[in-house]
């Protein structure tokens, strides 16, 4: 047998035997992608938001429930998501509102379709596991101010002009202590990683 | 010119807006310096908006992880690739059916 995808076969063979960052690689480079093929397949109004929680779900398990028929002659991404068509068929099947045809349009999914989803997002990527401790840590030992307004403004995404409403500043104070708050973080997660 | 306080809050909610990003928008509007720094401060930006997705993937590994350990337990684990894979065994599985059976039809004559 010819493995290809030597990378992803041998990945696949430690996480199997027992190996938890093996798995860990394999499935954070197809997690975003995946999340982003089930979006882009399913974007119409037969799908709900739980509904596509269900088949990342779905094809996730599944996934694992046949991973030792993986023979690297795929890339790992492709093999899952061939699964994940399966799955979304299976979903449609189950709400039954309208024809298959209708809803999955495959013929509109194109090549080059595909090819955009392989492009990572740098706001979305899966840090690595050194890297997403020092960072919790930098940000622990920021002062509270500072760790609330980094909570609203970066990790939740609130407005600036909310921010200003809810800590009862003008925006350009809530600009500057942000600012502030960003190169205090930085400093810490550079002592720290 | 604006100041980097403000191309630090003008990034983030173009971000929070999921609105397409130029830097070069930036690099002409802030001084060589300021440029600089502000790419720097932009990467733990993007740090802390990536951390939502890792906690989530995390979560959704670990439930994998148990998952895969029922499903493979130690011994299968160490034998999955000799034993071959499951369409293999669903071949062999056939062609020892129709060896029985050419074999009972023998025993018959």
């Amino acid at each position: 047998m010819d493995i290809k995808f030597k990378e992803d076969y041998d990945l696949v063979d430690k996480f199997i035997r027992g190996d938890e960052e093996s798995g860990r690689t394999l499935y954070a480079d197809v997690f975003e992608f995946l999340k982003k093929f089930i979006y882009k397949y399913t974007n119409n109004d037969v799908f709900t938001d739980e509904d596509r929680d269900d088949i990342l779900q779905n094809t996730l398990e599944r996934s694992i429930l046949i991973l030792c028929d993986y023979n690297g002659s795929s890339r790992f991404s492709t093999w899952i998501i061939g699964i994940s068509k399966n799955i979304i068929k299976e979903k449609l099947r189950e709400i039954n509102r309208i024809s298959e045809k209708e809803v999955l349009n495959e013929d509109k999914i194109d090549f080059t379709d595909i090819i955009d989803l392989y492009n990572q997002d740098p706001l979305n990527i899966i840090i690595a596991k050194e890297k997403i401790e020092s960072y919790q840590k930098a940000f622990e030992q920021l002062p509270g101010d500072y760790k609330t307004i980094i909570k609203l403004r970066n990790h939740n995404g609130v407005s600036r002009s909310d921010v200003s409403k809810i800590m009862d500043r003008s925006v350009d104070a809530v600009d500057k202590l942000y600012f502030r708050a960003i190169k205090k973080l930085r400093e810490n997660f550079i002592k720290i990683y | 010119m604006i100041s980097l306080e403000k191309a630090i809050g003008d990034y983030t909610d173009l971000i929070n807006e999921k609105k397409t990003v130029d830097l070069k928008n930036f690099e002409n509007n802030l001084s060589k310096e300021d440029y600089k720094e502000f790419i720097t401060l932009i990467e733990i930006i993007q740090m802390g908006k990536s951390l939502k997705t890792t906690i989530e993937f995390d979560e959704i590994f670990n439930q994998l992880n148990e998952y895969k350990g029922k499903i493979y337990n130690a011994e299968q684990a160490s034998n999955f690739r000799k034993s071959g894979n499951l369409k293999d065994k669903d071949i062999e599985e056939k062609i020892n059916k129709i060896f029985d059976k050419e074999l009972n039809d023998n025993n018959e004559i």
